[in-house]
């Protein structure tokens, strides 16, 4: 049957929405910045945006539950403290397993009390993360630690063949394994059956309580391999500063890509979108020499834009 | 037995206020000093400039949705006050009102009209505040010198060394704030609002209109909270006012207000910012853990007392521990 003409165009806005944005933007950037149009700057876009991608990646399947979860920039914090501690000590694998052991627990906490018990999830992360900065800067005293390993520095800085960064092969690699999971696995179409309508999941047969506490401690992991990726690229970590305030950005680049904030179908290349289309935002405003406070300004309004045509998609 | 009735009636219609006796035991028990007129009033001092942004808290909580921008509002009621207070005293005052008032507005629009949900909508207007704030003032303290006297009155004058001019404006503010709730139509709509839209709806109230009123009176507040820290430290810092929108948040809910909407009282908000604040006095006061764990215990305080909401309330609408079935996850 042929589908009515709003909802082709909503569909096509939904899917390629974010995609169309980027291009206008590629296109703007490379008309009106210099020394836009080269490939350093491709690569570097692509490398400084891993962070804000693997937040945003776990973002996403949590924002399709319906919820939020506003801690994992302290989740990156305390993953990153706790893995720079045995770095600079010489246990590199330990330090990965830990921190992305440490990101689950907080994951699984803020899902069992989103799933389990109920609470508004904004409440949940929001106390989460800051209990999670306070521990995070309880464990070091406050200090910032550096973690000069070649072995782990050297991993950040592996191009492959010479010229593509390793950063960019974990993105494409992510971003493929994540729209596997999501497009042709039942578990992204039990997500967006509880997304859409929780209870109608419920009663059909789906775990949803399972289903919530599993995205979350997703979205948690995925923060600790973002301040994994992070550490190694910085080589220190500063508890105060790792992560703070990427939560407003992850949000962004999924509220952009699509993901519908109420729940629904998980847009997982819409997410790379717009982390892509956020880190350009930031790039350009760098290159522009305007100050980095403008950027937060017009970030916020392409979220509004994004939420308000997406929403006007749907009717 | 008429005293104890009084007391049993008083603690049901707020049991925060248990909350707050075994506060005032532990922190007595913890320092010697704690009961003395000095220590209290600093406390009281101490919550009389963030308390009203719990107040407008409130109001948003009531009608079901949550404002996180107060803390971005608050820096730029400061640093509005600062700008304004070498022109002239009275706009110093009116202006960072109704900056606040202004976006508070903003997000009454979005939550409300647009629909945005709350997290999202509000989350986007402290950015963008934030934002507002260090293209206007630059990421350096702002400081103009010296403060009119009449400016520095509101924030550090005092009667008898220990009631302070905030002290008694935030007095006045929760007396205005409880009449705002129980006398007037727009403080019983916040309730139906909150407790049922669609009822609310159905009996002619304009849910968006609610809304718009409860966030302009939420970011009032907090650009006046604002204005009353700066005039009593003369300075304002960029990224000053984070972290309020959780103590907020925490003030509400622990004095009673149901994050679903519908329930709180104003009482209930004075004993949990007071809750709050004790709290943090008595951390200060002693040494055993670093400054740090505060923070820990705040969140965790938090999730402590929505936790225990949830499982009340849980069992109040299901009659039962637990149902299988047909609940929302």
């Amino acid at each position: 049957m042929k589908k009515r003409k709003t909802e082709q165009n909503h569909d096509l806005l939904y899917r390629y929405g974010a995609a169309i944005a980027l291009a206008l933007f590629t296109v703007f950037n490379c008309i009106f910045t210099r020394n836009f149009v080269s490939v350093t700057t491709f690569w570097n876009l692509l490398v400084q945006s891993t962070t804000i991608l693997m937040l945003a990646m776990g973002m996403t399947l949590v924002i399709a539950t319906g919820g939020i979860d506003i801690s994992v920039g302290s989740t990156m914090a305390l993953s990153a403290i706790v893995l720079a501690l045995c770095v600079s000590k010489g246990h590199i694998a330990a330090g990965v397993i830990l921190a992305v052991l440490l990101a689950a627990a907080g994951g699984l906490f803020a899902g069992t009390l989103v799933a389990r018990f109920r609470i508004l999830p904004m409440v949940a992360t929001l106390s989460l993360q800051y209990m999670l900065r306070g521990i995070a800067k309880v464990v070091v005293d406050g200090y910032r630690i550096s973690c000069m390993n070649d072995a782990f520095t050297g991993f950040a800085r592996i191009r492959i063949g010479g010229v593509v960064p390793i950063q960019v092969l974990i993105i494409v690699l992510t971003v493929a394994v994540m729209y596997i999971v999501v497009n042709r696995m039942s578990f992204g179409a039990k997500l967006e059956a509880y997304g859409n309508n929780p209870a109608a999941a419920r009663i059909s047969g789906i775990n949803t309580m399972a289903l919530c506490t599993f995205c979350f401690v997703l979205c948690s992991i995925f923060a600790s391999f973002a301040g994994i990726l992070e550490t190694a690229r910085v080589t220190s970590c500063d508890p105060a500063t790792m992560g703070y305030q990427l939560e407003t950005d992850a949000i962004a680049a999924v509220v952009v890509g699509g993901t519908p904030v109420t729940g629904g179908k998980p847009n997982i290349l819409g997410t790379f979108c717009g982390a892509v289309l956020l880190q350009m935002v930031t790039i350009m405003v760098n290159m522009h020499n305007i100050t980095y406070s403008y950027s937060l300004m017009i970030k916020t309004v392409i979220i509004v834009a994004a939420v308000y045509l997406h929403r006007r998609g749907h009717r | 037995m008429k005293i104890w009735n009084f007391i049993k009636k008083a603690v049901r219609s707020n049991v925060s206020l248990v909350g707050l006796f075994i506060m005032l035991v532990l922190a007595s028990c913890i320092n010697q000093n704690f009961l003395s007129m000095e220590n209290l009033s600093n406390v009281f001092r101490q919550i009389s400039l963030t308390g009203p942004i719990a107040v407008g808290m409130l109001f948003v909580i009531l009608c079901g949705s949550i404002d996180l921008s107060v803390g971005s509002v608050f820096a730029l009621g400061a640093v509005v006050t600062l700008y304004f207070s070498k022109y002239s005293v009275a706009m110093a005052i009116a202006m960072p009102l109704l900056c606040g008032a202004f976006f508070g507005f903003i997000n009454g629009l979005l939550v409300g009209c647009m629909k945005m949900p709350p997290f999202v909508g509000t989350i986007s207007t402290q950015m963008f505040i934030r934002g507002l704030v260090l293209v206007l003032i630059g990421e350096n303290t702002y400081s103009v010198g010296k403060l009119p006297g009449s400016l520095q009155v509101l924030g550090k004058g005092e009667f008898f060394s220990f009631i302070t001019v905030p002290a008694i404006i935030f007095v006045v503010l929760l007396a205005a704030g409880s009449f705002l709730l129980n006398r007037t139509r727009i403080g019983r709509n916040m309730y139906v609002v909150g407790g049922n839209p669609e009822s609310a709806t159905m009996m002619g109230i304009s849910v968006p209109a609610t809304l718009i009123t409860a966030y302009t009176l939420s970011g009032m507040l907090a650009a006046f909270s604002g204005m009353i820290v700066v005039t009593r430290i003369g300075s304002a810092y960029p990224l000053t006012g984070q972290g309020n929108e959780l103590a907020a948040i925490a003030g509400a809910v622990i004095g009673g207000a149901y994050l679903s909407g519908g329930v709180g009282k104003v009482s209930g908000t004075f004993i949990g910012v007071t809750i709050m604040g004790l709290f943090t006095n008595v951390f200060n006061m002693q040494s055993f853990l670093s400054s740090f764990w505060e923070r820990v215990f705040t969140g965790a305080i938090l999730i402590a007392v929505v936790f225990v909401q949830a499982v009340i309330t849980h069992q109040k609408t299901t009659g039962k521990k637990k149902r299988k079935i047909l609940t929302a996850s």
